[in-house]
């Protein structure tokens, strides 16, 4: 059974923000894929698949307070950090499950009120992202209001060691391709997310396949 | 079968033609390459007039790029850049449905073909292939297709496509039945590319030939001197069926006898003739005149009568018991004295003629007719190969090469018009006249005057065609040019040259780069209305390979041992 690491607290059709205790953020780094549940009568189950956006990370008074303190002691630190104020995290919404079947596109129905966020495991990412044609990266090069070459950068680095954990490097350049081709009409924002490719995955992009 | 795609059509149009992007690196596409593009129901043949390199956006190819991992400038690169080539559509013909996708309809259609319900065969042009018609290089079967398959009867091999090396073959009926033109500057491979045709046409009899030898190069051996071979004559292979005729009595050509020699009788030289020869023989614009009165006189004596005439002769007459000196009867002034003519006049064309009184090959009363001789060997389906031994001037070759064809034209219109009032009467052999140099005879000035202007613009009226040589289509006659059928042409660099050659094509601009970027030799460009399709093609080499394919395994047997074992080895 996966942590549960937040909870929804309100959605549109391309994302949904939880909530989640301070700490559990070190679980849900920029980038990674998680999932939460939907709101449905069908029989069937389904989950949401989403990337963790934008992260926000509220103020309390007593951090104003200790801010202007010349040393925090660690037990004041310890007492921040488990704030009831929970930190908001953005997930974008790049695709849903139902039942056993994956799909690349927004999912039919929002996340169940309070839904659970639950990271998901490398097999599970290596399942999402090989699914089809890569349909779900139109998702990410279209949040403009994001940083979205970042966002595109951390995941891609994300999801291929979990391809190369399940014996398959060449995964990122498929990837890679299918971003050239659904942005080339747009150079600038294409050259812009290349480059934070490189600075990414400098390995893995270090020689030219064939 | 499934040939490489080299790419797909994604626009055009008839006029300009289609866009087409590869799909394979730009140097398996040459310019003038000869492609096909299938399409349901039609297949569309064309030539590749242009390659180039394309971006999706011109911010690819900037120089600004920034410093990106090896990988992923490879694989922007890959799908940002890439290379199109331009395909005219030249042809078209009717394929029928898939038979795989369509059996039925395949069967049906091929039923309709065999009833002679449809015609299948490749005609010109009139739309396009769809987008995204995928587009290969065209193999042997294609090349067959339209230029002529090698079950054809009289198709012969003239060269070979750059690309693939496919044989590319000219339907000769078709060749002969309009004027026919090879051109290139010097050294380009002329003359080997007229021994193959020459050997073609005699090969399958398909017409008889006359060939004005100015260089002696046709008839017999010679040695190669850029390539320190020896090159066969087509006489060493043809044998009786050509006779070599050497210009004037004793003539040697290579050394050798002709089979007979040419001796004109002078009654046959009329003043046109000779007005030919006014830039040659440096004539006054009188010139004309004193030959009409000649002429007027004498009738077809006059060459022989002012031959015999003497410049400034006297005698001695008395009158009133006086002696006086007078022109004698024979001379040039009494003869012109009594025409009415200027005796400075007709003295000076009688000076000027001096230079074809002492012509050999002209005689008053020659104890052969070869000029009949010619016509006949003509007639009789023998070729003619008339070589001009050490005639080599402009005035010789001007002379002969008109006269002898002006009076075997004669005999092909006397024949021509034989067989269209009796029905009993056979239609003429078709006869090709090659004549070197052509712009000799066809300049501008010239082609109004000689027989073979007439016989250009005739066309086949009389069964009479020309096969000009030359290495300075520019000096010929436009309206000549417009009218050759097929022209294969060289390399040539001069602009002007470039444009002759073209004159009335249609796809000029596209025809003049694949001419300029012909190999300096042994390729040349095949165009034309005698040719369905314009090709670039590898010379066939004129060599014994050459003549054992055209004569069969027969031929090899004879050779020696290492060309035997070559024959059988490779
Ligand atoms: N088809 C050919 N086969 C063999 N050699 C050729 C052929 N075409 C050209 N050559 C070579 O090129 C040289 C020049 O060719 P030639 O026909 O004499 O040129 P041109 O008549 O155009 O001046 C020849 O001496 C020969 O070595
Ligand atoms: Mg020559």
């Amino acid at each position: 059974m996966e942590a549960v690491k937040g909870r929804l607290l309100t959605s549109t059709s391309t994302d949904f923000l939880v909530g989640c205790r301070l700490r559990e953020l070190a679980g849900l780094p920029f980038g990674a894929l998680v999932k939460a549940p939907w709101l449905t009568d069908a029989p069937e189950t389904g989950d949401l698949y989403g990337l963790v956006a934008w992260v926000r990370v509220p103020e309390s008074s007593m951090a104003r307070q200790m801010a202007v303190q010349p040393a925090p002691t660690p037990g004041m630190v310890q007492d921040q950090q488990s704030t009831a104020e929970p930190a908001e995290v953005r997930v974008l919404v790049v695709g849903y499950r139902q039942g056993r079947r994956i799909h690349h596109l927004l999912s039919p129905y929002p996340p169940r009120p309070l839904a659970e966020l639950t990271l998901c495991a490398p097999s599970e990412v290596v399942a999402f992202t090989q699914e089809g044609r890569l349909g779900y990266l139109r998702h990410i090069l279209r949040a403009t209001d994001l940083p979205m070459p970042e966002l595109l950068a951390a995941h891609l680095r994300q999801a291929h060691e979990a391809h190369v954990h399940h014996g398959n490097p060449d995964w990122v350049h498929a990837a890679v391709q299918r971003v050239i081709h659904l942005l080339r009409d747009d150079p600038p924002t294409l050259l812009w997310v290349l480059d934070a490719l490189s600075d990414a995955l400098p390995e893995a992009l270090a020689a030219v396949k064939p | 079968m499934t040939q490489d795609v080299l790419g797909y059509v994604l626009g055009g149009s008839l006029q300009e033609g289609l866009t087409v992007r590869l799909q394979v690196p730009p140097h398996r596409v040459h310019e003038g390459a000869f492609v096909v593009m299938d399409a349901p129901g039609w297949r569309f043949f064309g030539i590749v007039t242009d390659v180039a390199l394309r971006t999706t956006h011109p911010r690819y190819v900037e120089n600004e790029t920034p410093d990106l991992a090896p990988a992923l400038t490879h694989m922007l690169r890959q799908s940002t850049l890439y290379t199109t080539a331009t395909v005219l559509p030249v042809r078209m013909m009717e394929i029928g449905p898939d038979p795989e996708q369509d059996p039925e309809g395949y069967q049906r259609f091929l039923q309709e073909v065999d009833a002679g319900l449809r015609e299948v065969r490749p005609m010109p042009v009139k739309t396009v292939p769809p987008h995204f018609s995928p587009v290969r290089l065209a193999d042997q079967g294609d090349v067959d297709e339209i230029f002529g398959r090698p079950t054809e009867k009289a198709t012969f091999v003239i060269g070979y496509t750059r690309e693939q090396g496919h044989a590319v073959r000219i339907r000769l009926r078709e060749f002969i039945k309009r004027s026919a033109g090879v051109f290139g500057a010097t050294g380009t491979g002329k003359s080997f590319l007229t021994r193959l045709l020459l050997a073609g046409i005699m090969h399958h009899d398909v017409a008889s030939v006359l060939v004005f030898d100015m260089h002696n190069e046709y008839a017999y051996d010679l040695p190669d001197p850029d390539r320190k071979v020896r090159v066969d004559g087509l006489k060493s292979h043809f044998h009786s069926r050509i006779q070599v005729v050497g210009l004037g009595p004793g003539t040697l050509i290579q050394n050798r006898p002709p089979d007979y020699h040419l001796q004109i009788p002078s009654s046959e030289i009329q003043p046109a003739d000779i007005e030919l020869l006014i830039h040659a023989l440096n004539l006054s614009e009188t010139a004309s005149l004193v030959l009409h009165a000649l002429y007027r006189e004498y009738g077809d004596g006059w060459f022989e009568h002012f031959r015999s005439l003497e410049i400034g002769a006297t005698e001695e007459v008395e009158e009133n018991g006086k002696t006086k000196t007078v022109p004698a009867e024979n001379s040039v002034e009494a003869w012109a004295k009594r025409a009415g003519i200027h005796p400075e006049s007709a003295r000076a064309i009688h000076r000027r003629l001096r230079l074809l009184f002492d012509r050999d090959y002209i005689a008053p009363d020659p104890p052969h007719n070869t000029l009949q001789q010619i016509i006949q060997d003509l007639q009789q389906g023998r070729n003619v190969i008339l070589s001009f031994g050490k005639y080599e001037a402009d005035l010789d070759y001007l002379l002969v090469t008109n006269l002898i064809t002006r009076k075997v034209r004669e005999a092909w219109v006397e024949m021509t018009e034989r067989h269209r009032s009796q029905k009993d009467q056979a239609e003429p052999r078709p006869l090709v006249v090659v004549i070197e140099e052509a712009h000799k005879l066809l300049s501008r000035e010239m082609a109004v005057q000689t027989i073979f202007g007439t016989i250009a613009r005739e066309m086949r009226k009389y069964y009479v065609t020309l096969l000009i040589v030359d290495q300075r289509p520019s000096q010929i006659y436009d309206e000549v040019m417009s009218q050759l059928g097929t022209r294969i042409s060289g390399w040539l660099g001069d602009e002007e040259d470039i444009r002759a050659v073209l004159a009335g094509l249609a796809n000029r601009d596209a025809l003049r780069n694949m001419l300029a970027h012909l190999e300096p030799r042994e390729e040349a460009l095949v165009m034309g209305w005698g040719v369905p399709l314009p090709i670039v093609v590898r010379t066939r080499r004129y060599d014994e390979t050459f003549w054992r394919e055209l004569q069969g395994a027969r031929a090899s047997m004879r050779g020696k041992p290492e060309d035997l074992n070559r024959a059988l080895f490779g």
